[in-house]
């Protein structure tokens, strides 16, 4: 199922980003957009790979958060794709499975399942990360 | 060296010979003091390398991971600063054996924690893999459900979450982490 936190506009809003969340196991969807909102954040939701990719050319994300291993493609994967759409997107991978090489993974970066929600906000800061 | 929080308001002598893993913490949760318990188990379950990585000195929080991080680490400050007992019961088990521990939190002078950790229940998993199989976990498209903070694994047609140590010792990489209804419910609650 995919969900929409607001209305699609151009540009920011404040410090909050607007951020695609990509999962297919719904309660972690539900988890981590609820955390997500409470800071303020306008999160958008889809729980596969490939009809992310349609959102993602069709709307202005600054961040794409998603899960690894997906039917379909694998997050790794839908990220390369992502930011080949939309030149400068942040990407970060959660998923529970050990971080791969770091050749394999530098466009993104990696965090673990079960997500600290703190670290998680810190890593999601403007700045923050090297993979934009 | 002994945390005076600590020999101000228990009995050394005593603690230093329960059988009970006993830590001393401080207000930033760092841990000052275990008696020989807690080094006797450490060295049995992951070894020197426990020893280090979570003795004195470190924080008692980099024992935990996501959710359960930010859940003891409310619950331990609450309990230090209205010096209330917190106790807590948890699983800690490996693929072999079930464990099950009770915590209890007890508040020492200048926001100091006393940590006792007691074993309630410790015994082989129920069921061998040989009775369980794995199949009945692999969903149709291939992947595997597992919970990222328990471990367990959902099978595919009962929806029960269920502890399969060959699944818990044996990641795949088709096995996709999410979050079972308990560990969603009381890790993740709404505050």
């Amino acid at each position: 199922m995919t969900t929409y936190d607001s209305p699609l506009i151009d540009g920011k809003t404040g410090s909050a980003m607007r951020i695609l969340l990509v999962d297919d196991d719904a309660v972690t969807l539900r988890v981590l957009s609820r955390m997500l909102r409470s800071e303020g954040h306008h999160v958008d939701t889809c729980e596969a790979p490939v009809p992310a990719l349609e959102m993602l050319d069709g709307a202005p994300y600054e961040i794409l958060l998603t899960d690894q291993v997906m039917e379909g493609m694998p997050g790794l994967e839908l990220a390369r794709r992502a930011r080949l759409l939309r030149v400068g997107l942040r990407c970060f991978v959660v998923s529970g499975q050990p971080a791969p090489p770091p050749d394999e993974c530098a466009h993104v970066t990696w965090i673990s399942k079960p997500v600290d929600i703190d670290l998680l906000l810190a890593a999601i800061a403007p700045g923050a990360d090297a993979s934009s | 060296m002994l945390p005076r929080f600590l020999a101000a308001t228990f009995d050394l002598d005593a603690l230093a010979k329960e059988e009970s893993t006993l830590i001393a913490i401080d207000p930033s949760h760092k841990i000052r003091w275990v008696n020989p318990a807690w080094t006797r188990f450490a060295l049995a379950n992951g070894g020197d390398d426990v020893v280090q990585r979570f003795g004195t000195g470190s924080s008692y929080l980099d024992g935990t991971s996501g959710p359960a991080r930010s859940f003891y680490e409310e619950a331990l400050t609450r309990a230090a600063k209205t010096r209330t007992i917190f106790e807590h019961d948890y699983e800690c088990s490996s693929p072999e054996t079930f464990r099950r521990f009770h915590l209890r939190a007890l508040p020492c002078d200048d926001a100091g924690l006393l940590l006792e950790h007691s074993l309630v229940v410790e015994h082989p998993h129920d069921r061998v893999e040989s009775e369980i199989g794995h199949e009945g976990y692999v969903r149709d498209n291939g992947f595997i459900l597992q919970c990222s903070n328990c471990r367990r694994v959902r099978h595919k047609e009962r929806s029960a979450w269920d502890w399969v140590p060959f699944l818990v010792r044996n990641v795949t990489a088709k096995t996709s982490h999410g979050l079972c209804a308990a560990c969603e419910g009381f890790y993740w609650r709404v505050k």
